[in-house]
């Protein structure tokens, strides 16, 4: 019999079939990732100085795709959260409470290295701007949903309570993203992801895409090694239940 | 000037290096964790039946 899309989607959701994806692809992705990264980072530290910020620019090959990262994974944690709701996928909470830890320190580096990057540039860490702070919200929201996990003792539980707090948060992603067109701000406005393309010249442009290429992949197999060790915890309480009820 | 720029750059990759390898060792050593929990409690139940 010819296998549907649906069944494609049900066999994805079986624990142990992704049990078995994840044993080669977190070596594949994290050997991608390596290569990705050292590549552009080879190459952006070949690039010129650039004129106004002379070589501190080189900061953006980790600023930059730690931001999209940071926005991108929260935009996957809502579909997620969807997944949950609404499909009940078997394996939507696993993927969001993974993504969780990874989407904050990508956001933390965002802020950090942005800070560093703004002192020599700006002259100042921090400015209490559009786009600083609504990035500093979205770390705040990823903590809080890390929080709110560890506060339910039943994962399925905690699962509907931080779906419904992350499809909130999301109204946060269109603020980051329009915060630099919507209000002014210290922080310059997009210059790759543009109706008219990028204004970036390719000197800097294509390290960066490579980068960012190198920085998704290393997500990707972080997340898929933390959504592993999520299905065996579960595997650990099922059992510890188990136990429990046998020995009464 | 640049050799204050360059210490700019080494902070902030230093930083994103140390953010990155932190969470990769916390992400290691929580799947070490729950796999020797899970081999400990499957071989309980085994000695059990």
């Amino acid at each position: 019999m010819p296998k549907t899309p649906r069944m494609k989607f049900s066999e994805l959701a079986n624990p142990n079939r992704f049990m078995r994806m994840a044993w080669w692809m977190i070596p594949l992705f994290a050997a991608l990732a390596a290569l990705l990264l050292a590549w552009g980072l080879y190459l952006g530290f070949q690039a010129p100085a650039e004129r106004d910020q002379g070589i501190t620019a080189r900061i953006m090959f980790v600023h930059v795709p730690s931001a999209w990262l940071a926005l991108g994974i929260y935009s996957a944690m809502a579909v997620a959260a969807l997944g949950t709701l609404v499909w009940r996928h078997p394996l939507a909470d696993v993927a969001q409470k993974s993504s969780a830890p990874v989407g904050a320190a990508f956001a933390l580096i965002c802020l950090v290295t942005g800070a560093i990057w703004g002192r020599p540039t700006w002259g100042t860490y921090w400015e209490w701007d559009g786009r600083l702070t609504s990035m500093l919200v979205l770390f705040l929201i990823y903590l809080g949903i890390i929080a709110l996990w560890r506060a339910f003792e039943e994962p399925l539980s905690a699962a509907k309570a931080v779906a419904v707090l992350t499809l909130v948060g999301f109204i946060n992603i269109p603020i980051v993203k329009f915060s630099v067109d919507w209000w002014s701000t210290l922080h310059q406005p997009a210059s790759v992801f543009r109706l008219d393309g990028p204004t970036m010249h390719a000197s800097y442009l294509h390290p960066l895409l490579i980068s960012a290429l190198g920085f998704s992949f290393l997500a990707a197999a972080m997340i898929i090694a933390a959504m592993r060790t999520e299905v065996l915890r579960r595997r650990v309480r099922t059992l510890n239940i188990f136990a429990a009820g046998e020995a009464r | 000037m640049t050799a204050l720029h360059s210490m700019f750059v080494a902070w902030a990759y230093g930083f994103a290096a140390f953010v990155l390898c932190a969470l990769i060792v916390w992400i290691a050593l929580d799947y070490r964790t729950q796999r020797k929990k899970l081999a400990e409690l499957e071989a309980h139940r085994a000695e059990k039946k």
